[in-house]
């Protein structure tokens, strides 16, 4: 859960600065819970897009970047992002461990793809976070 | 299970006093049938799953 502070971008969400899990039944949309858990907690959120997967907790975690207006949610305390390195291994094998901050690292990776890919992210996303999203060098969905 | 509870308990002027507290941070206190309620509304709307009162109350360490 991302938004701008002062053109610096922090989480915030019902788990502070640690990862917000959600399960998702076999009948449900990955895109349909997180949006909907979102809106319900903190507001209808801008934009909820998947940008990689891992095995973990015994099956499968979808990753989601899901970002919400500047000043959105302000019960929620934010914590600022700093920047990471990927986690890596072989070209037929995912990272051996990935932390969190290498997860959102590769989410806001991915987000600045799709920042110049994809119109509607183009859209909804402000100037600003436009600007702050040229640090980063565009990354498409990936198993990490 | 997706959310680990851990639970210590008290006891205070003959009511058990109860702690569960969710992975997230997220922790209750209270007698068994409240933080039962309030552990499985917090799985429900925080993390999208349904905690049963046993596996809310199975958890439990001693304080």
């Amino acid at each position: 859960m991302l938004r701008l502070n002062d053109g610096v971008p922090e989480l915030a969400g019902p788990c502070g600065p640690e990862p917000w899990y959600l399960e998702v039944g076999p009948d449900e949309d990955p895109v349909e819970v997180v949006s909907r858990l979102s809106a319900n907690l903190l507001g209808p959120p801008l934009l909820a897009h998947s940008t990689s997967w891992r095995r973990g907790r015994g099956g499968v975690i979808l990753s989601f970047i899901v970002v919400i207006a500047d000043g959105q949610a302000p019960d929620f305390e934010g914590v600022p992002i700093g920047r990471a390195e990927l986690a890596r291994n072989s070209a037929t094998e995912a990272a051996r461990s990935i932390a969190a901050a290498q997860v959102i690292e590769h989410g806001l990776r991915h987000l600045s793809w799709l920042a110049k890919e994809d119109q509607v992210v183009k859209g909804v996303l402000s100037d600003e976070w436009k600007r702050l999203l040229e640090g980063y060098v565009p990354e498409p969905f990936q198993h990490v | 299970m997706l959310i680990s509870a851990r639970m210590g308990e008290s006891e205070s002027g003959g009511a058990r006093i109860l702690v569960v507290r969710c992975d997230c941070g997220f922790e209750v206190r209270g007698t068994g049938d409240e933080v039962v309620e309030r552990m499985q509304d917090h799985a429900r709307n925080v993390h999208n799953m349904t905690a049963t009162r046993e596996q809310v109350l199975d958890r439990a360490t001693s304080a």
